[in-house]
């Protein structure tokens, strides 16, 4: 036993004569990772998810006053209203934490299992003969009849497939002349309250004076499994693999034989795939910074930066804010509506893919690495 | 020559069979444990039942997967085997039986290697051919004629020279730079624990995490030779319980704690070992003491004697060479991974990657992307995406997908990204190297892009 103990008293001799040589790493302190996350909570969550309940009360007065007199206007304004709440909810739209049970969001985000046990964000069209066959019914429409629809017959994709299609005359048919107006009417109002109140229910949850889920967030600041910041990072990450596989490589055919398949563009109706897009690059850049809207905060930059964490010679914050950047910066060169985008500016399109594929890699592999998360969402046994 | 006939006479001297049996029932009751815990987890299916493709050893491409009736069949004759092991009942086939079965199970699907699972395939194997039933066994009970009070003590001692294996070269390989001079992965893995009361804020320390690395190097190199000093025993025991059970609270390693723990006791006395069975088999009588004392002298012993004990010592003999085959490869063993399983490198490395694969129909020219998570869970995906021969078979899979749907002439190329131990990330693969070209072997692989030169993402500083 003395042995060991002299063994380890050079061995700690050894270490402090090489500590001079040593990497001099900076910590990052419990303290450091809890105020990111109230920072970001402040900043950012709670009032993206403020905005998305008010947006979608906005939506829900413009619907009501579009089914009690279909009309070009009301039908406008309501399309108008759609794409504003749309372009908040793509702000907060990786933000799993904190959504209630039932608001997880199958129905909103496509959650769809592709077989091997992995769930994946899709940006499938929306089955149009499964959606009739429910407006179709005999039985009566309310928010409880559309709760209980599958999970693709509800949410934001489906209340655009009502408001959206060929031409705003055809749109407004079925609500005016088609058979199965009344029901229809009913569907879409249905859908919005439904809505409104998922939204409500989860911006109440993260506020103060709700059920204050802030706390909670804040209080796992660790760097273990089911940790805040490594569920965050894993939610940052998700959201940019199906940007570029779902948002963007679907629709170009990359795993299609480059074949495009521009039915799949999210938004394609309301013609907002590349705004949509554009925004939840905002909301990365706000999930890494916790700056949003004029509101300065301390984020994963701050983390990144008191770590000295860098790719290359390049500090690794300022790698994803230039990446982030170089996103924007593609995607402002591809000046067609992405769904016409993936045949008439293919190579425009296909260099977004590949400026996404970059951010992905510092997200998942170097953010990961820095921050030592941990984000195994598989139980292991070992090593 | 005289130490060797020492030794030799050492090697021949009667100890207490009740050892045997008491290492016996303590693995024993292990291997139940973890063939239930593996059920309990939901890991059969979620190992062996929802893959549709696997990642097979080389050169036992041919081990294939059962249906999930069959795998569910598999564990559960395991933990029937595990039992019949625990009370000695028709011990030899039972753990034949297991050893095969194990084996089986670990050779499905490379992405599930473990250095724990390792441990268990040699251990059953050791123990198939040692008498571990001569003594408190049903074996003994009903068939007098196999029931020991002594065993030589070389059959007690490849079992703590089996055990001993695990620390010693888990030592040996922790003599790494990155190991004792940057403290890694261990500062990454203590880091995350910080939340932890009290000893939470100790963990972000550079200094512990220095400690933990230097103190786990030592604590492997020298604890089985302190597990033999009678003296020493009961410290080192303590030390080792402690050790165990820190891994085991910050570290996700699963069973590894407890097999070691419960594993070592086999180094106690016989006497321990002694009171341990006398009081596990008071329950249960039909367990009892052995029958007639009988010690095993060299007439008594089966034909095979000295077939066994030189096939022991080749098997123990490899066992020492495999953790140094690394030596044949090029590059650093912890990024390459080349000869890395089967060494006892156990927690050396914390690597995060990412990989996507380009497929071109050489006729056509067609190309597309083929994403690991279309085809692989995300575990399978994991692993895969960090370690080289994993994805060479990857892109061979993917040629014979690419076949089935009438692109006959491929090829496959890799896109990784790795980060190991803190390190900023790099490619770990070639991209201009088509894979379909590539053959698994145990040559070293040229594909593998040099740790300290692999390139790493292009960027500028520019916003």
């Amino acid at each position: 036993m003395r042995k060991s103990f002299l063994y380890l008293l050079v061995g700690l001799l050894v270490f402090s004569g090489c500590e001079d040589d040593g990497p001099q790493v900076p910590e990052v302190g419990d303290g450091d990772r809890e105020t990111m996350l109230r920072s970001l909570g402040e900043n950012v969550i709670i009032p993206g998810f403020a905005e998305v309940a008010q947006k979608t009360t906005v939506l829900e007065t413009a619907i009501h006053a579009f089914v009690g007199a279909p009309s070009a206007q009301t039908l406008d304004a309501a399309q108008a209203a759609w794409i504003e709440m749309g372009k908040s909810w793509k702000h907060v739209e990786m933000y799993q934490q904190g959504m209630l049970d039932q608001e997880r969001p199958d129905s909103l985000l496509y959650k769809i299992d592709i077989g091997a046990g992995n769930p994946r964000v899709r940006t499938a069209a929306v089955d149009l003969a499964a959606l009739n066959q429910a407006i179709g019914t005999s039985a009566p429409i309310t928010p409880g009849y559309v709760e209980a629809m599958p999970a693709k017959l509800q949410g934001i994709p489906v209340i655009e497939r009502l408001l959206f299609g060929a031409s705003d005359e055809e749109v407004l048919a079925l609500y005016t002349s088609a058979s199965d107006a009344p029901n229809r009417k009913a569907y879409l109002s249905s859908l919005i309250v439904s809505l409104r109140n998922r939204f409500n229910r989860v911006h109440n949850n993260w506020e103060a004076d709700g059920d204050n889920f802030l706390e909670v967030f804040a209080g796992a600041y660790g760097t273990d499994l089911g940790s805040s910041i490594g569920m965050l990072v894993e939610d940052i990450v998700a959201l940019s693999e199906s940007m570029k596989n779902e948002k963007i490589g679907r629709p170009l055919g990359m795993s299609n034989a480059q074949n495009q398949q521009p039915d799949s563009c999210e938004a394609r109706l309301s013609g907002q795939s590349m705004a949509f897009f554009l925004e939840n690059v905002n909301g990365i850049e706000s999930a890494l910074t916790a700056d949003a809207a004029g509101r300065t905060g301390s984020g994963i930059d701050a983390l990144l930066d008191h770590l000295e964490a860098k790719v290359g010679d390049v500090e690794l914050s300022l790698a994803l804010k230039s990446q982030l950047e170089k996103l924007r910066m593609v995607a402002a060169q591809i000046t067609e509506p992405l769904p016409q985008a993936v045949y008439s500016q293919r190579t425009k399109v296909d260099d977004l893919y590949r400026e996404c594929l970059v951010l992905i890699k510092l997200l998942k592999v170097d953010v990961v690495t820095q921050l030592g998360v941990m984000i195994t969402t598989v139980e292991n046994d070992g090593d | 020559m005289l130490l060797l006939e020492r030794m030799k006479s050492k090697l021949n001297e009667p100890v207490p069979a009740h050892s045997l049996a008491f290492f016996r029932v303590a693995f024993g009751l292990v291997m139940l444990y973890g063939v239930i815990r593996t059920y309990a987890m939901g890991w059969i299916d979620q190992l062996f039942v929802k893959p549709t493709f696997f990642f097979p050893f080389y050169n036992f491409e041919w081990v294939k997967p059962l249906p999930e009736a069959g795998i569910y069949t598999v564990f559960a004759v395991m933990a029937i085997c595990a039992m019949l092991v625990i009370v000695g009942f028709q011990y030899r086939i039972a753990i034949t039986a297991f050893f095969l079965l194990f084996t089986y199970v670990e050779l499905i699907d490379k992405t599930n290697y473990l250095n724990h699972y390792y441990l268990v395939t040699l251990v059953t194997f050791l123990m198939i051919w040692l008498p571990l039933n001569s003594s408190y066994s049903i074996d003994a009970r009903r068939k007098p004629w196999i029931a020991r009070t002594e065993v030589p003590r070389w059959m007690l001692a490849v079992i703590l020279v089996q055990i001993g294996f695990v620390y010693f070269f888990g030592g040996i390989a922790k003599i790494k730079y990155e190991w004792l001079f940057e403290a890694q992965p261990l500062r990454l893995w203590l880091a995350a624990n910080s939340g932890l009361p009290l000893i939470g804020p100790l963990l972000n320390e550079k200094w512990v995490a220095f400690a933990f690395s230097w103190f786990a190097m030592i604590f492997d190199l020298s604890i089985a030779f302190v597990l033999c000093s009678r003296r020493l025993r009961p410290y080192g025991y303590a030390v080792l319980l402690t050790f165990h059970f820190l891994t085991a609270q910050f570290f996700r390693i699963g069973m590894f704690p407890y097999i070691m723990s419960v594993s070592t006791l086999v180094f106690f006395s016989p006497e321990f070992h002694k009171r341990v069975l006398d009081w596990l088999s008071r329950p249960m009588s039909l367990l009892g003491r052995m029958g007639s004392i009988r010690p095993m002298s060299q007439a008594a012993q089966p034909r095979n004697y000295r077939a066994i004990q030189w096939g022991i010592a080749i098997f123990l003999g490899v066992q020492v060479l495999l953790p140094f085959r690394y030596v044949f490869y090029p590059g650093n063993v912890l990024w390459t991974e080349e000869a890395y399983r089967f060494s006892w490198n156990i927690m050396l490395i914390e690597k995060f990657g990412h990989a996507e694969f380009t497929v071109i129909d050489r006729k056509t020219g067609e190309s597309w992307i083929e994403l690991p998570s279309d085809h692989l869970t995300p575990q399978q995906e994991k692993q895969m995406s960090m370690q080289a021969d994993m994805i060479l078979q990857f892109a061979h899979h993917l040629e014979d997908v690419a076949k089935a749907k009438g692109h006959h002439d491929v090829e496959v190329y890799a896109d990784t990204y790795v980060a190991m131990n803190g390190k900023a990330g790099r490619m770990l693969v070639d991209p201009s190297v088509d894979l379909t070209e590539q053959q698994e072997g145990f040559a070293p692989k040229s594909w593998i892009l040099p740790f300290d030169n692999a390139p790493q993402l292009a960027l500028s500083r520019k916003q």
